[in-house]
């Protein structure tokens, strides 16, 4: 059998590069797609636009083959307070932090289930799916990863009887562009005082691909070093 | 009934979204009895007059929660209820776009812009404020064929949460509900029928549904002075589901 196929969003930089890193080391070759150029990515495309998802799966399939696991990493964190920011910034975090996955999610286990195929789906969540973070604020995107951890359960809960597990991961403070480091982070953290790495993640969303979690289904894995034990 | 000796809201003012039905009924009804002055917005006109039936000094405005004008609703209300929601049946695979978007609108983005506008005026004024979000067992849970609703009801547990940290210096106190099987118009149909409605009840370790009188009891509790150091939370009123 050929190697096994995962798409995974939002490759060419941070978590998602993290993540590429390490299912390619593990044997899974990975179909890319981000908006922007980067190694890890076969396919630039702006995720955001409705027709996007339809175009990855076609894409991947037809570039690899087959497809076996997606990982819906893209996501858009974009700080303001609750009471000032603008509807265009809700907007855009709700279209590619929600409405992507559900739509990508939607097409790829349409296609497994139609192929009579196994398959499975890691939601990049957040610890923001469990807490909020107010330096700086940015409650609507908390909402939006809460939003991403009720869809997980969603999925997993219908997707099921079809032998399709859909779990997520949640990041704590990772070291990229997104969150940078400072002292007040690092003593925030239990373990290690240091931000995570996107290679933290990417081994644990390894795992949840592999057959060592055939088991695990609608549950999340915090990755953010007893972040929220504090 | 309400105890009528309970004045907890006297002289405040009270924006209930969904009141024209159900538990944002219940809720603007139980206000008014506590003597807050209401403001009941729906988009059902015959509800709301209703809803306001016997009760003097309540107003109600009949329009989309999404609108502009629910937004200038919002104004100098020390209290906002958002009950106003949807619930669309649809199979996650054949889940059409438009139901999700219009689940996401009403359910989530329509909470956060009138807690946006709550906040912006009191945080101008400088004056404390409550708000209550309804939000659902489907917050922790999944149900089969609630996918837009399970998402959009976990997206507004985590605003609930996030809005209470980030409003909490400015004394504004965000909480929330999550309700259990509650006899509204909502799930109607599904209780009407008695199969259904048989093995939902076997489900609920109270063994009955949730009266939306029940659910007003913690919202208002939630909204009132008595839950002063309570900010953050949300409380189920779920007759034990969330213990299974
Ligand atoms: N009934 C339950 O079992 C249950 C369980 C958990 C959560 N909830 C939540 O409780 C809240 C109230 O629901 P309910 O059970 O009273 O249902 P309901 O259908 O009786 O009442 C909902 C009200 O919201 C109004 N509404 C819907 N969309 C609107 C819009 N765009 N603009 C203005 N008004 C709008 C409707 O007209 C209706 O009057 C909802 O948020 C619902 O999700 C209900």
């Amino acid at each position: 059998m050929s190697a096994p196929v995962a798409i995974v969003t939002g490759t060419s930089r941070g978590i998602g590069q993290g993540i590429a890193a390490r299912l390619t080391a593990a044997g899974t070759r990975v179909f890319g797609v981000s908006r922007t150029q980067g190694e890890a990515v076969q396919l630039q495309c702006d995720l955001a636009k409705p027709d996007a998802p339809r175009q990855v799966l076609a894409d991947a399939l037809e570039v690899c083959g087959r497809v076996d696991a997606l990982v819906n990493n893209a996501g858009l964190l974009l700080e303001g307070n609750c009471w000032e920011q603008q509807e265009e910034d809700v907007d855009a975090m709700v279209a590619l932090n929600l409405t992507t996955p559900f739509l990508l999610s939607q097409a790829v286990a349409a296609h497994w289930v139609k192929e009579g195929q196994a398959g499975t789906i890691v939601n990049v969540c957040s610890i923001e799916s469990q807490v909020g973070w107010s330096d700086p604020p940015q409650a609507a995107y908390a909402a939006t990863k809460g939003g991403l951890l009720g869809l997980t359960r969603a999925q997993a809960l219908e997707l099921a009887p079809h032998g399709i597990r859909v779990v997520a991961v949640g990041p704590g403070p990772i070291a990229t562009g997104m969150t940078p480091d400072t002292p007040e982070l690092e003593k925030a953290i239990p373990l290690g005082g240091r931000p995570g790495t996107p290679e933290d993640v990417g081994d644990v969303v390894a795992f949840l691909l592999s057959e060592a979690a055939r088991y695990v289904t609608g549950e999340i894995v915090y990755v953010d070093g007893g972040y929220l034990l504090r | 009934m309400t105890p009528t000796a309970m004045t907890r809201f006297a002289g405040q003012r009270a924006l209930v979204t969904g009141a024209a039905s159900g538990i944002g009924r219940a809720v603007a009804r139980r206000l008014a009895a506590e003597g807050a002055s209401v403001v009941g917005l729906d988009l059902s006109r015959d509800g709301l007059e209703e809803t306001f039936d016997s009760i003097v000094g309540a107003h109600h405005i009949a329009v989309d929660v999404r609108s502009e004008e629910a937004i200038a609703a919002v104004a100098n209300s020390d209290v906002l209820v958002n009950a106003a929601g949807i619930l669309l049946r649809h199979e996650l695979l054949e889940h059409p776009l438009d139901g999700w978007q219009q689940t996401l609108d009403v359910n989530l983005k329509a909470p956060l812009r009138l807690s946006r506008e709550f906040a912006r005026a009191h945080i101008e004024a400088g004056t404390p404020g409550a708000i209550v979000n309804v939000c659902s067992i489907e917050s922790f849970t999944a149900l089969p064929g609630h996918a837009a609703y399970t998402a959009s009801k976990s997206a507004l547990l985590m605003l609930t949460r996030a809005t209470a940290l980030e409003l909490a210096p400015h004394g504004i106190r965000v909480n929330a509900v999550a309700p259990g099987v509650t006899k509204t118009g909502m799930n109607a149909a599904v209780r009407a029928d008695p199969e259904q409605a048989a093995a939902l009840n076997e489900a609920i370790p109270l063994k009955r549904f949730a009266t939306a009188e029940e659910q007003a009891a913690g919202i208002c509790f939630l909204a009132s002075p008595e839950a002063s150091y309570i900010t953050g939370a949300t409380l189920p009123i779920d007759g034990g589901w969330l213990t299974r």
